[in-house]
């Protein structure tokens, strides 16, 4: 049978017309990544085994009527940041390579009681620090549509499998765009939840203020199948929350006619001077092109465009990066030698960077200097979005400057790749919500590259967001589309 | 003569709180009746993705703490990570708590018994009417501290506790026992206002009841449940005015340089430690030298402190806030504490009201569950004095009922019994007999007619002696009385003996 395509939604209904079992869909995806996988790198681990096991049980609940939800059978790439009991998960890095965890992360135990099936543990930058997966230590994934190029991180392998249909869906984290920017540059649906909507239990932690586990799928409806099955409150996190309970989620969207829909002038306006921080300036034209053709379909549609500002998001960068190593160089302190084996020499450059630049920030002279401004300018990032929500439903930008770039282009100038989430990481600080999802392709050396919109926000309003992107996609076509690479 | 230095010491003592989970999972807290490694989970060993979810009795019992310590209880309070590389520590940092701790500042009340010197608390010996001040002062006159027995606190804190290594002397190799790590720690710390070694010990066993009292921490030193880490520095003494106006003038405010004594493990070690530096930083200040500023252990068996680590800069444990827990409203988990307990001091009170003498209090406060005893039984008690004399000096394993050692204490108070005869009642009913039946037996040689008998007996076998005492030699009565206590097996009351005796010999008819 061929996988190429299906999405959830169909899987269910072949399941249901029993056009095909479990096991033969689960087959059919190990034959599928056994030819890709060499070629994409997209599996740090194969647990192709243990699915077909799980398979043959799904059938047996099939036959007994006993169907666990819209997930059962449905097989679900994993971020090999995430624990899975007793599978190897190493988040990248050869400190983690021996690592078999005791326990499953709360997303992984909230999966499997709804029958989803784990087919792989997903390539990864290490400890998720990168935007290309060139920081893997299982060497970097690569870009289905044009193979010399990465494929956007941390989250690559997540991305590459759902691209390249060596799974329907799957789980990433992003703590500064580690879930949206490869959806982007791998033409997928990548869904960033509201800081809390989903428990971290289990999920190797970035920067713990930052990181949140979200759905990668070909479409938004699929992303909201799985957010409805791994989101909620946990009492294993304490920062968790049910979005369930925020009173502007209930109503159903169903109309882009009442939707208000912001466009920040930060991300579209050039600035006058050149500087690092300027977002418009880093943006592509063609990728601007790109944004500004989903602007107007939506416009179309009935949804009222407004202009809004967000002076501090031009801060977001540096921000992120004082913050998140601050985070970084604490949750890494664990790695000492002791429990996993593996001694800090097996750090890599930008682990051992991080560690660096976060000790600094913290230490004792500089934490008020760094830390502690950088929160407070977080808080006034944060006061930018909560303004601007008061005014519209949400609010639309590109969510990286450029398509998927080259293999080596940013990896040797660490301040190059970090802009690459320019326009991503300031959601981060606020803990809001952003989806990225095609909005069409550039050429780039005569290739197609994929082009992702980033719809941001309020606070809980996850659903909201889902169903515009719903909403969008049954109007448009280009997250169907998808790269031939066998 | 008056000493040439004075210390001024300040505590930190940590105390486990006997939850029944640890302080951020649902690991058994039991770091000494276990196995190694057997009541760990993902969590407290740190393991990669896990999350800390604090306890909320934990937070209860320090706000509890906080109560009984006469301290602010913090309106939001939040946990800190403070960072260091230890073999001990799972994560190589802890959480604890920096900036906003659960309870700020407050004073215990060291007991009246205590004899500390005369010295006192004060911010500004002005301020009279404050009975909280933050620094040492000098002046006699400050009312709201009378006799230094109040010792102000800086804050009290709520942490997890690390792990403990196990060195094997033979082959060289270190062993990690992670039953403790993570257990909830509550540290206390006093401002720099002891001054004595005794204070010292008084404070830490004030502190240990008052943990008992509160029911949050068995606070047992010896395995570790408590422990105390001292601060102490020497600064010159001056002679002082103490009816002067102003402290401003008498007040050295020169500190000496701080010492800090770690891993003490009994209340004696507190004290012993505390003596040891007084003298040997007096010696070295005497010799024209210098304290150095450092970290010292202390070794029991030499009964010295010895140098663990200079301290030329502060540590930097990079604090910075625990992003994995969001602030705790601690204002309303106050509401959920119903009253205290009632605490020694009290007790203390009551006791004395009660008319019991200071030292009986102290034997029966010092001991939770005799106290407690003590209380059952005194309801009904007439006389608690009699019955304190009891329960310290005869009962005090307490395998008595309390209701028979209340009919006992009742019994002596009316004179029915003598204390020889109690003795052996109270002895056989310990081993199970009733104590109805057991004073059948024994009072029933009291009892009138019985000992009527005897007494005569002995009169009219002894009829010179009887014509002796008679005669105004009234010492010879001593014999008749022993002659009936051996008739009597010594059961008789000698004092009944000797009434009857005159009463027999005397009377008119």
């Amino acid at each position: 049978m061929q996988v190429e395509n299906l999405t959830i939604d169909k899987i269910r209904r072949g399941l249901d017309r029993k056009d095909f079992s479990v096991v033969e869909l689960i087959k059919s995806y190990i034959s599928r990544a056994k030819k890709l996988n060499p070629k994409l790198n997209v599996f740090i681990t194969e647990n192709f085994d243990l699915a077909l096991e799980k398979a043959r049980q799904a059938d047996e609940r099939r036959q007994k009527n006993e169907i666990l939800g819209e997930l059962d059978g449905v097989p679900v790439a994993i971020k090999d940041a995430i624990c899975v009991k007793n599978i190897l998960t190493t988040a990248g890095s050869k400190i983690l390579q021996n690592y078999y965890p005791p326990y499953s992360a709360t997303v992984i135990e909230k999966l499997e009681s709804a029958g989803a099936i784990i087919f792989g543990k997903t390539n990864l930058d290490a400890f998720a620090h990168g935007s290309s997966t060139e920081n893997s230590d299982f060497g970097p994934s690569k870009n289905p549509w044009d193979l010399s190029r990465v494929p956007g991180g941390s989250s690559g392998g997540s991305a590459v499998a759902v691209s390249a249909s060596l799974a329907p869906a799957a789980l990433g984290s992003d703590t500064g765009g580690s879930i949206r920017l490869p959806a982007s540059f791998c033409g997928i649906t990548g869904f960033k939840p509201t800081y809390g909507a989903v428990s971290r239990y289990g999920l190797i932690a970035m920067a713990s203020s930052f990181d949140q586990i979200g759905p990668m799928a070909s479409s938004a409806q699929e992303c909201r199948q799985i957010f409805e099955v791994i989101s909620g409150r946990d009492q294993r996190d304490a920062t968790s929350f049910d979005v369930k309970d925020a009173n502007n989620t209930n109503k159903k969207f169903n109309q882009l006619a009442n939707m208000t829909i912001g466009l920040p002038k930060e991300y579209f306006t050039p600035f006058r001077e050149k500087s690092l921080t300027g977002l418009a300036d880093e943006i592509d034209s063609d990728v601007k092109q790109v944004i500004k053709k989903a602007i107007a379909i939506l416009q179309n549609q009935g949804a009222k465009i407004v202009n809004v500002s967000l002076p501090n998001s031009k801060y977001g960068l540096a921000v992120y990066y004082i913050v998140q190593p601050t985070e970084v160089a604490s949750n890494l302190a664990r790695y000492d030698g002791i429990l996993f084996g593996k001694t800090r020499e097996y750090f890599g450059q930008e682990a051992k960077r991080r560690i660096m630049l976060g000790t600094f920030t913290s230490s004792a002279g500089y934490v008020q200097k760094y830390y502690h401004t950088a929160q407070k300018v977080r808080e006034l990032i944060k006061q930018d979005f909560d303004k601007v929500f008061e005014k519209v439903d949400m609010i639309i930008s590109p969510v990286s400057p450029t398509p998927a770039f080259k293999f080596g282009e940013k990896v040797e100038d660490p301040l190059k790749m970090y802009l690459s989430d320019i326009l991503t990481v300031p959601v981060n600080p606020a803990g809001l919500p952003a989806i990225s999802a095609p909005a069409g392709f550039v050429k780039r050396e005569g290739k197609d590259l994929p082009v992702g919109m980033q719809i941001i926000g309020a606070q809980k309003a996850d659903y909201k967001i889902l169903e515009v992107v719903e909403k969008y996609q049954e109007i448009t076509d280009w997250h169907n589309i998808k790269p031939k690479v066998l | 003569m008056k000493n040439k230095y004075e210390p001024i010491i300040g505590l930190e003592i940590h105390a486990e709180l006997n939850t029944k989970s640890k302080m951020f999972c649902g690991c058994k807290n039991d770091p000494f009746g276990s196995a190694p490694n057997t009541n760990v989970c993902p969590v407290c060993l740190g393991l990669p993705g896990t999350l800390p979810a604090p306890n909320k009795q934990a937070i209860l019992d320090t706000i509890k703490i906080g109560k009984a310590l006469n301290s602010k209880i913090a309106v939001k309070t939040k946990w800190d990570r403070k960072h260091y590389f230890y073999p001990d520590l799972p994560k190589n940092y802890q959480i604890s708590q920096y900036d906003q701790p659960i309870c700020e500042g407050g004073y215990l009340n060291l007991p009246p018994h205590s004899e500390s010197p005369a010295i006192h608390s004060g911010d500004e010996c002005g301020n009279k009417k404050s009975s909280i001040h933050k620094a040492p002062c000098f002046n006699a006159g400050c009312e709201g501290l009378p006799n230094g027995k109040k010792i102000v606190l800086t804050r009290i804190h709520l942490e997890e506790d690390t792990g403990k290594l196990l060195h094997s002397a033979g082959d060289k190799s270190s062993f990690i026992d992670l039953n403790r790590a993570g257990a909830p720690l509550v540290e206390l710390v006093t401002e720099p206002v002891i001054i004595s070694a005794k204070q010292a010990g008084e404070f830490c066993r004030e502190y240990q009841l008052i943990l008992r009292y509160l029911g949050v921490s068995n606070a047992d030193m010896e395995k570790g449940e408590m422990r105390a880490e001292v601060n102490i520095s020497l600064r010159k003494s001056e002679i002082r005015n103490p009816k002067s106006e102003t402290n401003s003038n008498n007040r050295n405010p020169k500190l000496g340089t701080k010492v800090e004594v770690k891993n003490l493990n009994s209340f004696k070690a507190v004290e012993k430690a505390i003596e040891y530096e007084i003298k040997r930083q007096s010696e070295i200040l005497d010799s024209g030298g210098k304290v150095a500023q450092e970290t010292r252990g202390w070794n029991d068996s030499k009964q010295k402190t010895f140098s663990q680590r200079i301290k030329e800069t502060s540590a930097d444990y990079r604090y910075f806030p625990e992003p994995d827990i969001p602030p705790i409203a601690t204002k309303v988990l106050e509401k959920e504490i119903g009253k205290l307990p009632e605490l020694p001091d009290a007790k203390r009170d009551k006791y004395k009201k009660w008319g019991l003498e200071d030292k009986d209090i102290e034997v029966i406060i010092a001991n939770l569950k005799m106290s407690d005893y003590f209380e059952q039984t005194a309801y009904n008690t007439n006389n608690k004095k009699i019955l304190a004399n009891l329960l310290i000096n005869e009962v005090s394993d307490m395998r008595l009922k309390p209701n028979d050692l209340a009919y006992m204490a009742n019994v002596i108070d009316s004179g029915g019994i003598n204390r020889t005869i109690a003795k052996k009642i109270l002895e056989e009913a310990r081993q199970g007999k009733s104590i109805e039946s057991l004073f059948k037996k024994y009072q029933k040689i009291d009892s009138g007619t019985d000992l009527n008998k005897i007494v005569k007996k002995a009169i009219a076998q002894n009829p010179d002696v009887a014509a002796k005492i008679k005669a105004g030699k009234t010492q010879a009565i001593a014999y008749l009385i022993g002659q009936v206590m051996r008739e009597t097996r010594g059961k008789a009351d000698a004092k009944k003996v000797e009434e009857k005796i005159a009463h027999f010999l005397f009377s008119i008819y």
